[in-house]
């Protein structure tokens, strides 16, 4: 199929509302970067553009190819996982890679790396169906896990999770098996959290501090407050919106979220939210579902198993994301380093996000091939 | 399932988890809202003290003796020091500041000019001016060339460190001054200064990533500090001297109110609240001083926290005298005032919610012009032989009312200037106390009758309520009282033979004076009459409970109870063995202050009522009551002691002093006393005092403090008790060298 082909072919609504929501994210990036000397908002666009460079040199591969190299890519970002750990750099946790000027974060690459792998080991196979068939891809799963928490970087680790649970599901793994392994994680997780030295003090303390907020003590308050500050100055930021956001006669978003730390990466969403209060925030969600829907739809269209379940696996990456973002920062979830896709500030989550895109756009451009199953037995 | 029915329940999974997020959000902002304009409101506002003014001290007369006065001191601006690049614009003059990069962390780019003024021109119309010369207002500020600029860089370095701190401790989550400390301890183990990178860095792997939010902590502090105005009164000069300037010059004002071009930039002029105590040493230790800090260790605390050179904070607390004996009076009461961010992030919107309440006045019984007369007399008189030959000449004198106990005059010598460099006055004060505080304790750790501990000469510690001394020969009236008190009668024709220096070598000396009875013994204070006397072996076990008893019931080695701050307490023995009775007899071995001694001596003028001492007569509009209590004292033994005294003055050891015209009608009874000082070993035997009537005529051993106690009469005036003590001199008697000061004390208080 020629690239104009392919161009006329793509679920254009994909990339429409991916290019709104980086938009959105440049906007409110540069409100909460504002004064600061780096250009934050200039920087994040320079992403926008070779991100979508980059998703246009994706669409132009058939996506069959990409799957069938996924053994390939996924030991390359085992061994960039690998690299990190003696290479990286970063606050108390190393997670970047320095190329050049550049420094990149292979954990974020790690996610469509694991989709794609997942993709190509389920797509021809009917063995996840059983308990036994699931170790495979739970081992896929696994190893880059332990990579990325070795970092330590929680909030990636854990993203890896819903995008097993969601290909296996969607390539139809039997519901009772993965409430059995949700279950067996669930346990596993939690023994683990106990033995020192698996979770850093401050993961530790970040989730604790989220279980006392809700309690009424005055110590549990406290205790909340000093290990959930970020958290608190996001949730004060949000309640500044109102209904409109914060006018200027009040100081204007900037003076609102002044105290937000991070307030350009992964608490970007409490900046859009003092800016654009609650109409704003509506509109934004709504824009997330449409952004989902179409996503889904695009495996919905598809019979092909890889390309459906490369769908399958990016739409559960942005969903789980979104999800686990916004409700981190309305204090529903603890802090952990999930980035908002298009709306953070961040080089290597923007590139990932519209590299996801592309390959999407890739799956949906391509004809639909009838030779999949049509039922799954449950 | 069919594959199209899992996918629905993805995505319907999906969108649950979003309505759950969206509806917290709007809960969030529908109903939360309030709150989080509350929570938001408090984070960025603070309270604040606001200084209440100090109550003024006044003398009787109504005199100002110390008060609050508005003075102009030099303040330093970072951010403006920072911009001292300045540009013309050509259109319409106005001056335009322009960012040193050096001070914003650039170091390769030069200023550049600006681009717009605010009258709408642009362009290339801006003319450069030259950064300004600061040596007109150094020479108005009176500081030598090229200080004003170094002290302003220093600021500006420490202005950065503070910011790279406070940013480094914020981003690594380290609550405040963890680097502070840290830069001590590695100051200590390196013997060296550390700058401040040196210890940021190692928090290197805290920090690294976080650029964005050093970044946003930087500029809110840099705004933060950059902004705010703080006083510099301390210069290091080029040569490396240390200079303090507490308030500008007229001169140096004016060329500072007047620089309309912004010549020195950087520089403000700032008024404030000073203490002012116009009698500058006069009274400096019985008015105090106020100071930035309630103790020495809150002074070494704040200078270990913020450095030497720091401004001293606007805080002031009495630390000595009046000052701190009123403080809950002086102080008034604080207000509070509501400091809310501005648009810059810097607290400066301030609403005063709670208005302070100025001090309330003390007025004092105290007459200035009774204590310069007495300060005058008293400097005259202790000559410049020193303090034990070393340091100032040292004295202090009292005036009492003998009734109510009424302090109508002290002065002392020598003195300091409560006006001069705070944080050096406070200084002085903390040494002062610490050598008082160790004379105590060694005082204190001596077994009893052995020699107290000879007092130190600082400057600051009273010489009339603090320094207790022997007091020699002017405790014999009380030693008399003591005597006769137990029913011991003096002997009425006892032959004084003078000092036997074969028999007690040791023994102050004490001239022949042939037979004398209880009233000429304490007119030519005979030593023999009354150590004899009160050793004597048939009453040396009465004696060792009269002495001590006596000695409380006029309030010795107790504190009078005075309203003064940091009382003197004295000692006196409360178990006398027979040797050591010899010796408190004729004052030696006990320790006594002007304070007590003027207040025994009231108690016997006015026939029996030890009163408390008082400076204050009205205190925030409330007069301070008089206390007294009774002191048993026999008729006869009264009577005997009151002519001793008087027959001192009128054919004993102060004969002729106050045969003054000025002095008509007046009445004085007196005691001298010259007290050897302090350890000069009669109790030990490796003694190298010498007989100042020696074989060899030498007087030069002493030193010996010089007294003269009593009180005076005349008809329709009040009658006065004093005490005068010349310390430590190496030559003269009480009754030659105090007396005169006592004379001319009592004739400016009978013909004030």
């Amino acid at each position: 199929m020629t690239l104009s082909e392919r161009l006329r072919r793509a679920p254009w609504s994909l990339p429409v509302l991916a290019a709104a929501l980086t938009a959105v994210g440049i906007a409110t990036i540069a409100t909460a970067a504002e004064g600061h000397r780096v250009p934050y908002a200039w920087l994040q666009t320079r992403w926008a553009a070779v991100g979508l460079a980059a998703a246009l040199l994706v669409l132009a591969a058939p996506y069959g190819r990409v799957v069938s190299w996924a053994p390939v890519l996924y030991v390359l970002g085992l061994a960039a996982l690998v690299l990190v750990l003696f290479k990286g750099t970063g606050q108390s946790a190393g997670r970047w890679i320095g190329i050049g000027s550049f420094r990149v974060q292979p954990s974020e690459f790690m996610k469509p790396i694991l989709v794609v792998m997942l993709a190509a080991t389920l797509r021809y196979s009917s063995e996840h169906r059983r308990l036994g068939g699931l170790v495979k891809p739970v081992a896929l799963t696994l190893v880059p896990f332990l990579l990325v928490m070795r970092q330590p970087d929680l909030g990636t680790a854990i993203l890896f999770v819903p995008i097993a649970f969601a290909l296996l599901f969607g390539a139809g793994a039997r519901l009772r098996h993965l409430a059995v392994l949700a279950t067996g994680g669930l346990v596993a997780a939690a023994l683990l959290a106990l033995v020192p030295g698996v979770l850093k003090d401050y993961q530790r303390d970040r989730i604790f501090g989220f279980l006392a907020q809700h309690g009424d003590a005055k110590e549990a308050k406290a205790l909340e407050r000093s290990q959930n500050h970020q958290s608190y100055q996001g949730r004060i930021a949000i309640g500044l919106g109102g209904v409109t956001g914060v006018g200027d006669d009040e100081g204007g978003p900037e003076e609102a979220s002044r105290d937000v730390p991070e307030r350009h990466s992964d608490f970007v969403f409490a900046v859009f939210a003092a800016k654009h209060g609650f109409l704003g925030v509506t509109l934004l969600f709504v824009l997330y579902a449409a952004f989902l829907g179409a996503l889904l739809s695009v495996a919905s269209r598809l019979r092909e198993p890889s390309g459906r379940f490369l769908a399958v696996g990016l739409f559960a990456m942005f969903a789980a994301q979104i999800v686990i973002n916004l409700g981190m920062v309305a204090g529903l979830l603890p802090v952990v380093g999930v980035p908002a896709p298009f709306l953070t500030y961040g080089g290597s989550s923007l590139l990932v996000s519209w590299l996801s895109i592309g390959l999407l756009l890739a799956v949906g451009s391509d004809p639909p091939v009838e030779f999949g199953r049509t039922t799954y037995a449950d | 399932m069919r594959p199209e029915r899992r996918l629905l329940v993805l995505y319907l999974a999906t969108v649950a988890a979003l309505a759950a997020v969206w509806l917290r959000v709007g809960f969030l902002q529908l109903f939360g809202h309030q709150q989080a304009v509350e929570d938001a409101r408090t984070q960025r506002e603070r309270l604040a003290d606001v200084a209440a003014g100090r109550g003024r001290i006044v003398d009787a007369t109504g005199e100002t003796l110390a008060v609050d006065r508005a003075a102009v001191r030099l303040v330093f601006v970072p951010g403006e020091w920072a911009s001292r690049h300045r540009y013309r614009c050509g259109a319409c003059g106005t001056i335009i500041p322009r960012r040193d990069p050096r001070w914003a962390g650039q170091t390769t780019k030069a200023p550049t000019p600006p681009s717009r003024c605010s009258c709408g021109a642009k362009g290339q119309g801006f003319e450069p001016l030259p950064v300004e010369d600061l040596a007109p207002l150094e020479d108005a500020i009176g500081l030598p060339a090229g200080t004003l600029a170094g002290a302003a860089d220093d600021r500006m370095r420490d202005v950065l460190d503070q910011i790279e701190i406070e940013v480094a401790e914020g981003v690594a989550g380290r609550p405040p001054g963890t680097l502070r400390a840290l830069q001590r301890l590695r100051r200590a183990e390196r013997g060296a200064p550390v700058p401040a990178a040196d210890v940021i860095a190692e928090l290197g792997p805290e920090l690294e990533g976080r650029d964005f939010y050093a970044e946003d902590l930087r500029v809110q502090r840099r705004a933060d500090h950059f902004g705010r105005a703080t006083a510099m009164m301390t210069f290091h000069t080029p040569t490396g001297a240390r200079l303090e300037v507490r308030a500008l010059s007229p001169e140096a004002e004016r060329i500072l109110e007047l620089d309309r071009d912004q010549r020195y930039r950087g520089f403000r002029t700032e008024t404030f609240t000073e203490r002012w105590y116009p009698r500058h040493g006069l009274l400096a230790q019985c008015i105090g001083v106020v100071s930035p800090f309630r103790s020495h260790e809150e002074r070494l605390a704040y200078f270990k926290r913020f450095g030497r050179d720091m401004h001293l904070p606007d805080v002031r607390v009495g630390r000595l005298g009046l000052e701190a004996a009123y403080e809950s009076v002086l102080r008034g009461t604080p207000g509070r005032a509501r400091l809310a961010r501005d648009e810059d992030g810097l607290f400066s919107r301030r609403t005063v919610v709670d208005a302070p309440r100025r001090g309330g006045d003390v007025t004092l019984h105290l007459r200035t012009d009774l204590c310069e007369a007495l300060h005058h007399s008293l400097r005259a008189a202790a000559t410049q032989e020193g303090f034990a030959g070393e340091g100032d000449a040292s004295a202090g004198g009292i005036l009492m009312d003998a009734e109510t106990g009424a302090v109508l005059a002290v002065a002392e010598a020598p003195s300091f200037d409560p006006n001069g460099r705070l944080d050096e006055v406070t200084s002085r004060i903390d040494d002062d106390e610490a050598v008082a505080a160790e004379a105590v304790a060694r005082r204190e750790a001596r077994g009893e009758g052995e020699p107290p501990e000879p007092p130190k000469p600082a400057v600051t510690l009273s010489r009339v309520t603090r320094l207790d001394v022997e007091p020699g020969s002017a405790m014999k009236p009380f030693s008399a009282l003591a005597i006769l008190g137990a029913g011991h009668p003096i002997p009425t024709h006892y032959a004084c033979a003078g000092r036997d220096a074969r028999v007690e070598p040791r023994f102050p000396r004490c001239h022949p004076h042939g037979p004398v009875d209880c009233v000429s013994g304490l007119a030519h204070s005979c030593n023999r009459l009354f150590a004899d006397t009160a050793s004597d072996r048939a009453y040396r076990a009465v004696h060792a409970v009269a002495f001590p008893t006596t000695a409380a019931a006029f309030g010795f080695g107790l504190r009078t109870g005075a309203d003064v701050f940091g009382e003197g307490r004295g000692a006196y023995p409360a178990t006398p063995s027979a040797p050591l009775l010899r010796q408190i007899a004729i004052g030696q071995a006990v320790l006594v202050t002007p304070l007590q001694m003027a207040r025994a001596c009231a108690a016997l003028a006015n026939g029996g009522r030890l009163p408390t001492p008082r400076f204050a007569s009205i205190v925030d509009g409330e007069p301070v009551p008089f206390e007294a209590v009774p002191v048993e004292l026999g008729a006869a033994a009264l009577e005997q002691v009151r002519a001793g005294m008087r027959g001192c003055v009128t054919f004993g050891t102060a004969r002729g002093v106050f045969d003054r015209p000025d002095l008509a009608g007046v009445t004085v009874f007196g005691k001298s006393g010259t007290a050897t000082v302090g350890a000069r070993d009669w109790m030990d035997g490796d003694s190298d005092w010498v007989d100042p009537d020696g074989a060899d005529g030498s007087r030069a051993k002493g030193p010996w403090h010089l007294w003269f106690v009593g009180w005076a009469s005349k008809p329709g005036a009040r009658t006065v008790a004093f005490a005068v003590v010349l310390h430590s001199r190496r030559s003269g008697v009480g009754g030659e060298h105090a007396a005169p000061v006592v004379a001319d004390l009592l004739a400016a208080w009978f013909n004030r």
